[in-house]
């Protein structure tokens, strides 16, 4: 057994396993059991010693196997025949047979030769021939007749050995020849390698030498550089190009790469043509699942479907060079005069200046004839068409005249002008010849002349000169009386305007001289009438048109003439151009013209014709002669399967064996109808190189030689068509031909032949487009063209190819119902929601397409604010609706910008999906297991933002939590007994009970009552919100204008109940609810912060009749109050309101706004907001804000000192500062965000405030800012939050004693800056006109902030680094401050006070409503002693003697209301608000009394003091 | 309004949504809802229902067949903004969840006649493994917010979405008064599906392009 397995370690050894036979194995083990152990022995040995084995394997034993068979080629017939005898055999053999192989003992002499057999013929049919070699081979080794020489039992095996030798001689010489026998052999590692290397190669993957890839001598070329377009190659690994690189080089085959040293490759591998295999028997099939169906051809599509060949003519006549580098400078000069020459035969030929003489003259002559006919009187006119139709005719032939004329002194100029070239380049030619003393050219002008009469011509001349004078002159004569019309047209009117003008004057002058008139009406009608007359721009005095100037109109004519005509006595000239002077030879010449001809008689040209970039055939070279014109005169016939999609010429030239393409030019495919011409088509071509030698030889492409600037250039004369066929048929594809344009092109869509170059070229300039790019030729051209100013606007009809336009514009306009559609889509507010636009225009609604259309028109008219300024208010009313029109403009204008830069809708607005839980809420809700069930603060939560489209139908709720409310004033009972009498201190319940009553959007909800002057009451009140149109989305519902009422009521409950006998059983009970404050917030402010939480300070009534408080707390007890600061004993309320779920916040504007600052400012400004607001990121920075016209403006250039009015300049102070604080407070207030759309902000500069007459809190910071800094304080303004604007701005001020002092502007209040109090919640940024700074303290709480921003807690913007650029400020010099007529105060007074007794009545519509007249009269008095504490800061309690009396005899509760004047609408919501008319007691009277303040620009301050008196009993 | 000058054209659309193949899922059924633009109006019929739920079928057609009627009229002033049927298929996975199989929508044939639409449904993809993990244990599978954004070409580009399976509807459209507002309803016969197989054309031979030897 140890045989096999040795056998098998050899044969592993040798590299491949292979099968062996377990028969044979048996076979050899039950036969060579003694000689196994001789094979076996060393071979067992010899596995522990490799290095032997090795020397032994190499070195093998020799068998006679592996001698070579001398008698093979003998036996070798019958080999076949011998295996199928075996294989016979072998089947033959029984069972049992098979089975007495194994057990049987073999008399040896017999059954040798079987196990033979079947040895042989067992493995064949399954194994290779080679593989049973190596069995076979090795196998008798062992019986080999070495081995056993050198073997231990010689004797046991000889008998038969010999007699196996005897027979299986036989068998063994078959098995030779079936078989080659190979020793199997041993290569070492290294020797393996080695022959691997000799065969095998393995690409590298680094790149290969550049030197390798060029042909030695040919210069590395870089072709983008050169200027040729290299079109973008298919993306390739870098790494696959090398190892396809270095394969190609390994191959030695450098055809693959190109001059640049790169692989050549294909710009794009995809063909544009299709193929498809078609099944070619379909009806064999089954039914197919797809059925292929041919594309459909159409005109712009390529045409995919094949075609019938066509043949093709192209003759190439002759080819000449108009330049080439081998020129001579002769050449040169003489090929500019061949091209002039040409032109000149050209023009000489068609005559043009000549016929348009003539059609000059006979058109003159039917002026002339017309005019005969004209001048006689009417009656030669049979009707008036005819008197019509001969002025229309004298027109025309006037017009036709003057254009021809035009047309003829252009002509005559550049017939002049040729003439001139020629004979100049001719005279340079002459020249050039003289001093080089030899003829390099054979041309030759011969200049004939002819002599001329003079006088005859100055004569005809002079007759011309007049005719034409005169024609000019009726002309302009003509113009003349058109224009002095006009002029006296206008004169009138002016004359009329003026006088009207001077009348107006007049009277207004008499009116200022003379008193008030009786006729007091007329008079203010006819006032105002000439108002309207005098504000009215004064026309411009016309000015009367030019006479005719005749010596002008002379001079003119003889300037024409001199360009145009020959000059008398000048002879005429013809030109012939001949080739008759001869060159000199080429021994005369000098050495340097001698080798340029050389050179040149050495270049061969030929062409090559190209067809869809294959190449069809080529010209026999042939050498250009002096003339450089090669003559080809060959026709190519050639047949084309297909539509060419191009055809090329090239011009090749080639000295000895190099050849360079000169240039080549693309063919025009012929039309399916074209066949050869009888002329010459020519197409000129244009080469690249540049060239430069150092004989005579110009060069070309050289910009700073004289001669040889030019490139390449010549002439190919050619014919092309389709051949005619036997029966003189039209040999062109039958295919539909491709279209010119390459369809892939991408520009071809770009491209409208009327587009104007101007906008192409700039579009062009900002794609940078190569120009070289085949596909973008058509572009190119078209720009080229426009350059020379070749494409002319055309005047004939196009069809444009924005077809597809169902109507025109105008159509557009015109229909209503168009109109209406387009407004809706354009989501104009008022038709967003249009629904079944009626199909027919008369049923669509013109009125609110009507009412829309006014409303823009006058949005325009208000555009400017400054033309509203000239009038001034006319009326009060009506100036606000201007205002409110001027805004809504605005704010469609900033809507559009808006709706230009709102991003696009968000996954999450699209898709519902469950978010991923990420390790910090996982931590957190792992967390939560562990915490307090009931902690004892609780925290918020905070909730997910719903997003616009995802609420779909849910309902939005605001939630107001009702905390708590300190210092709520408490009754004073004690006035009833005596009211001057100090209070006293009564405690308990029956002191107030106050309750809070919220209001939004019409509904109303109220918290329980509480007890006292301080109630806690912890409610919650939940308002369900109805956004605009049921649309959550941002843009909707900040436009939310609705307002969260909070008032504080105080609940007096009356006992009705007279008999106390009926106490137990009965309440009877009257509730009288008495308004104690408010507090409104806006929901623009809600919805920013998504809460508000804090407490606020109410808005109370100033005179809070029969009310009064507690002592103030001592908060600011130790610290000395100090001067000026007001008293702040405020009643507050403790509030919470959010929405439930919570809205998305509008996304801020990201569109970049336009800026006039310099752009260093702008950038310098984003990177100083981005570092801080990385360090501080709740702190809100910003350097630039949006003006009212969409421009970015730095903060800084807001402030500048503004003079405030006159009358509010006081010599104290701080009085001066209250007041103008004041008057900045009355202003009334409007958020930005309903104004604008997005989160963004925009600032009015303190001129447009006060014209628009509302604003946000920063331009009344602003405006405040600008007052303060002129009154000499230090101000600043200052960016924070505050509570409850949220951001916000307010005015810093510096006071003397080193205090500093925070003034809301919009409410006139100021604090000191450590007040507790104080609405400033958070301090974020400084401004001033110079600078702005950022709080980078670390607390931005004011009362921490120090405000000192020369230190380190300030940092600038402009810096050193960063220095201001001293732009100029925003603000105007000056702001003007009309006066207003008093008596419209006293008018609207009026008005309000009818309009708010009418709406208390109306309120009060179940009741009467007595007015007392006494009360009125007392209330009069004190409402209009209110004004002036509250204007100078000085907190006074109102004087309430007067009231006394009625006091004693009536219960007074009464409230007065205080606001800015924006409308009356808002003061009767206002007086609403209070609740004053909801008394229910019998016998309740009211009084009104109202006090208006008038202002400077309009700025009135409305004081209402509305009372209900109970008769005390 | 008489009839002799109608304001508006009527549409009338019956027909059936008949048979779905789905790969997964079981006990299908589907909502489907009309979308259309400001100026239609529905005025008689549903315009959203819900079907039955329907098993697959056990032949080796494997489809799922409702057979569920549709029968809606609209009425309009203006071409655009024509309707389209949005059709929501749900169905149970692997865990019992109710879960999406598809969301397709289609114009109603614009062509009086007969019509069979086959349409191919998709449903929007996980925008991530973890959560498309999440979502199959949860059987929270992502929705569209609102079925008819399908509709729409507005912001469907940040979406992905896979495609799963295909449901076979039947339209018969009927249209009065088109002609009368100057539409024309174009042919009114039946479109075929295939067109008849063309001739093979004799093999073509045209030069590549590129192929230059110049």
């Amino acid at each position: 057994m140890k045989v096999i397995s040795e056998d098998i370690e050899r044969q592993e050894e040798d590299g491949s396993i292979r099968f062996i036979p377990s028969s044979a194995r048996l076979h050899v083990g039950t036969q060579d059991n003694t000689s196994e152990l001789g094979v076996a022995g060393p071979s067992g040995s010899e596995r522990q010693k490799p290095g032997r084995l090795r020397k032994k394997l190499s070195g093998r034993p020799f068998t006679r196997f592996d001698e070579p068979p001398d008698n093979g080629e003998a036996v070798a017939v019958d080999i076949k025949m011998r295996w199928q005898k075996a294989a016979v055999q072998a089947r033959t053999a029984s069972r049992v047979e098979s089975q007495d192989f194994f057990t049987r003992i073999w008399p040896e002499e017999h059954l040798l030769p079987t196990p033979l057999s079947r040895q042989k013929t067992k493995p064949t049919p399954k194994h290779s021939p080679g593989v049973l070699h190596g069995k076979l081979g090795t196998k008798p080794t062992a019986k080999s007749p070495r081995e056993r020489s050198d073997g231990e039992d010689p004797d046991d095996d000889d008998g038969i050995e010999s007699k196996e030798s005897e027979k299986s001689g036989l068998v063994a010489s078959q098995l030779q020849l079936v078989t080659r026998t190979v020793p199997a052999k041993y290569l070492s590692y290294h020797e393996r390698c080695a022959n691997d290397e000799a065969v095998l190669f393995v690409p590298s993957v680094l790149p290969s030498d550049l030197h390798n890839k060029i042909d030695a001598g040919t210069e590395l070329r870089n072709l983008e550089e050169e200027g040729l377009y290299v079109g973008e190659k298919p993306f390739i690994k870098q790494t696959n190009i090398n190892i396809i690189e270095n394969r190609l080089l390994q191959q030695g085959n450098r055809n693959w790469f190109s001059e640049t040293g790169s692989l050549d490759r294909l710009d794009n591998p995809i063909s544009d043509q299709f193929y498809h295999h078609l099944p070619l028997d379909l009806e064999t099939e089954e039914e197919p699942l797809t059925v292929f169906v041919r594309p459909r051809g159409s005109e712009c599509l390529q045409s995919l479907s094949p075609d019938d060949g066509g043949v093709l003519d192209v003759e190439l006549s002759h080819l000449t060079f108009a330049h080439h580098p081998l020129f001579s400078p002769e050449h040169v000069l003489a090929s500019q005069l061949t091209q002039a020459y040409n032109t000149y035969v050209e023009r000489a030929a068609a005559g043009i200046t000549k016929i348009l003489r003539n059609k000059l003259l006979v058109l003159r002559q039917s002026l002339a004839k017309l005019r005969q006919i004209r001048p006689d009187s009417k009656r030669h006119y049979k009707t008036v068409h005819e008197e019509i139709d001969s002025t229309r005719r004298l027109e025309i032939y006037r017009k036709e005249i003057h254009d021809c004329y035009e047309e003829f002194v252009a002509e005559a100029e550049r017939d002049r002008i040729l003439l001139a070239n020629i004979l100049k380049i001719w005279k340079s030619i002459k020249h050039l010849r003289r001093s080089n003393k030899y003829y390099s050219t054979s041309l030759k002008l011969i200049i004939k002349k002819e002599d001329v009469n003079k006088e005859d011509e100055e004569e005809k001349r002079k007759e011309e000169l007049e005719e034409e004078v005169k024609e000019l002159l009726e002309e302009y004569e003509e113009e003349y009386t058109k224009k002095m019309k006009k002029y006296e047209r206008k004169m009138t009117e002016w004359k009329a305007a003026h006088k009207k003008r001077k009348e107006a004057k007049k009277r207004q002058q008499q009116r200022q001289k003379s008193a008030l008139s009786e006729n007091l009406e007329g008079f203010l009608l006819q006032a105002a009438q000439d108002e309207t007359i005098l504000s009215s721009p004064e026309i411009s005095k016309p000015q009367p048109p030019r006479p005719v100037d005749k010596h002008k109109v002379q001079l003119e004519v003889l300037e024409v003439f001199s360009r145009t005509r020959r000059p008398p006595g000048e002879p005429i000239i013809q030109l012939e151009l001949s080739q008759s002077s001869s060159v000199m030879e080429n021994n005369i010449c000098p050495e340097q013209e001698r080798r340029r001809r050389e050179a040149a008689s050495k270049v061969r040209v030929w062409v090559k014709v190209l067809i869809n970039n294959k190449l069809v055939t080529q010209t026999p070279s042939a050498n250009f002669g002096n003339d450089f014109t090669l003559h080809i005169g060959q026709t190519y016939r050639m047949a084309l399967s297909s539509w060419p999609r191009s055809i090329v010429l090239q011009v090749m030239e080639g000295a000895s064996l190099r050849q360079t393409l000169v240039a080549s030019t693309f063919l025009p495919v012929p039309s399916k109808t074209n066949i050869c011409k009888d002329i010459f088509d020519s197409i000129h071509f244009s080469g690249n190189q540049v060239v430069s030698y150092k004989h005579e030889g110009v060069g070309c492409g050289l910009p700073e030689s004289e001669y040889g600037h030019h490139l390449t250039c010549g002439v190919v004369h050619y014919r092309l068509g389709w051949a005619l066929g036997e029966e003189g048929e039209i040999l062109a594809p039958t295919g539909p031909p491709p279209s010119t344009v390459s369809t892939h092109s991408p520009l071809k869509s770009h491209l409208h032949p009327r587009a104007n170059p101007a906008v192409v070229k700039k579009w062009l300039e900002n794609a940078r487009i190569d120009p070289n790019d085949p596909s973008n030729a058509a572009l190119v051209n078209h720009l080229q063209k426009a350059a020379s100013g070749k494409s002319k606007p055309t005047t004939y009809f196009e069809i444009d190819s924005y077809e597809g336009d169902f109507c025109t514009e105008a159509d557009l306009d015109a229909s209503v119902r168009l109109r209406v559609l387009q407004l809706r889509a354009e989501d104009v507010p008022e038709f967003r929601r249009l629904k079944l636009v009626p199909a027919i225009e008369s049923e669509v609604l013109r009125k609110t397409l009507e009412k829309y259309e006014n409303k823009m028109a006058v949005g325009t008219e208000t555009g400017e604010v400054k033309e509203s300024k000239s009038h001034y208010l006319w009326e009060l009313d009506e100036r606000w609706e201007r205002v409110e029109k001027l805004l809504a403009s605005l704010r469609r204008h900033m809507l559009q910008r808006y709706a230009q830069a709102s991003s696009a809708p968000k996954l999450e607005d699209l898709v519902r999906e469950e978010s991923i839980p990420d390790i910090g809420s996982l931590g957190t809700s792992l967390l939560s297991v562990f915490k307090a069930r009931r902690p004892l603060k609780p925290e918020r939560k905070k909730r997910h933002q719903v997003r616009g489209v995802a609420l779909g139908d849910q309902n939005v709720q605001l939630i107001v939590h009702v905390a708590r409310a300190f210092h709520v004033p408490v009754r004073c009972e004690s006035s009833r007994s005596n009211a001057v009498q100090q209070v006293d201190v009564i405690q308990g319940n029956s002191l107030v009970r106050p309750y809070v009553e919220a209001t939004f959007q019409r509904s109303v909800l109220r918290t329980s009552v509480a007890e006292g002057p301080n109630p806690t009451w912890n409610q919650q009140l939940s308002f369900p919100f109805k956004a605009p149109n049921d649309n959550f989305s941002p843009s909707s519902l900040q436009t939310v204008t609705d307002n969260v009422y909070l008032h504080l009521f105080d609940e007096v409950i009356h006992d009705l109940l007279e008999d106390d006998r009926l106490r137990d059983s009965t309440i009877y009970h009257r509730i009288e609810k008495r308004w104690l404050g408010s507090l409104k917030i806006p929901f623009s402010t809600i919805y920013c912060n998504a809460k508000i939480e804090g407490t606020f300070s109410l808005e109370e009534p100033v005179v809070l009749l029969g009310y009064s408080r507690e002592s103030p707390p001592s908060v600011n007890l130790g610290i000395s109050k100090p001067k000026g600061e007001p008293n702040r004993s405020a009643t507050h309320l403790s509030i919470y309101i959010t929405l439930e779920p919570t809205l998305p916040p509008p996304e801020p504007l990201k569109a970049q706004f336009e800026s006039s600052e310099p752009e260093e400012v702008l950038s310098a400004g984003s990177d100083w907001v981005a570092t801080l607001s990385s360090r501080y990121s709740n702190r809100n920075f910003r350097t630039h804000v949006l003006d009212l016209s969409g421009k970015l403006v730095c903060l800084n250039r807001f402030i500048r000192p503004l003079k405030p009015p006159e009358e509010l300049i006081d010599e104290n102070l701080v009085e001066t500062a209250h007041r103008v604080a004041w008057y900045v407070s009355l202003i009334p207030a409007l958020a930005d965000m309903t104004l604008f759309p997005g989160a963004c902000d925009i600032w009015a500069n303190s001129e447009q405030f006060l014209s628009m007459l509302t604003g946000d809190e920063e331009e009344h910071a602003v405006l405040l800012t600008n007052f303060f800094l002129h009154l000499g304080k230090t101000a600043f303004l200052l960016l924070g939050s505050g509570i409850p604007e949220g951001e916000t701005c307010y005015v810093l001020t510096h006071e003397d004693n080193d205090m500093w002092l925070v003034w809301n502007a919009s409410t006139a209040q100021c604090f000191g800056a450590r007040d507790a109090f104080s609405p400033l919640s958070a301090v974020y940024m400084l401004v001033n006109q110079d600078n702005i700074w950022a709080n980078v303290q670390k607390y931005d709480d004011p009362p921490r902030v120090h405000f000192d921003v020369q230190g380190s807690g300030w940092r600038p913007f402009f810096s050193r680094s960063q220095p201001d650029p001293g732009l100029p400020s925003v603000q105007p010099q000056q702001l003007m401050f009309p006066d207003v007529d008093t008596k419209q105060i006293d008018q609207l007074k009026e008005r309000l006070e009818i309009t708010l007794r009418d709406a208390i009545m109306k309120w009060r519509s179940t009741q009467r409503t007595p007015w007392n007249r006494h009360a009125i009269s007392v209330l009069r008095k004190l409402v209009r002693g209110l004004e002036e504490p509250r204007a100078t800061g000085k907190v006074t309690s109102p004087d309430l003697t007067q009231l006394a009396t009625i006091m004693t005899s009536h219960k007074v509760c009464g409230v007065c209301v205080h606001q800015g004047y924006s409308s009356i609408a808002s003061v009767v919501e206002a007086v609403h608000s209070t609740g004053v008319h909801l008394t229910q007691a019998p016998d309740t009277e009211f009084a009104l009394a109202l006090h208006l303040k008038l202002y400077p620009a309009f700025i009135i301050s409305v004081w209402v003091y509305v009372a209900s008196l109970v008769k005390r009993v | 309004m008489s009839i002799s000058s109608p304001s508006v054209f009527l549409l009338n659309v019956t027909g059936q949504i008949e048979t779905g193949r789905f790969m997964g899922g079981d006990n299908l059924y589907f909502n489907y809802s009309f979308a259309s633009g400001q100026d239609w109006e529905v005025i008689l019929g549903l315009e959203e229902c819900a079907s039955q739920s329907a098993r697959r079928s056990d032949d080796e057609r494997q489809v799922f067949v409702w057979n569920f009627p549709i029968d809606i009229t609209f009425k309009s002033t203006n071409p655009f903004g024509w309707p389209q049927i949005v059709i929501c298929i749900y169905g149970k996975d692997f865990f019992e969840n109710e879960v999406i199989m598809g969301y397709t929508a289609c114009h109603i044939p614009i062509t009086p006649g007969i019509h069979t639409r086959r349409l191919t449904t998709f449903v929007p993809e996980s925008a991530s493994t973890v959560q498309k993990l999440m979502s199959w244990l949860t059987g929270r599978r992502p929705e569209f917010v609102d079925p008819k954004l399908i509709t729409q070409g507005r912001g469907r580009e940040v979406t992905r979405v896979r495609s799963q399976g295909e449901i076979t509807v039947t339209f018969n459209v009927m249209m009065k008064d088109f002609a009368k507002f100057g539409y024309d309803c174009g042919a009114t016969g039946r479109t075929p599906y295939l067109a008849a197989p063309v001739k093979p054309p004799p093999s073509i031979t045209v030069p590549r392009e590129g192929q230059s030897d110049a």
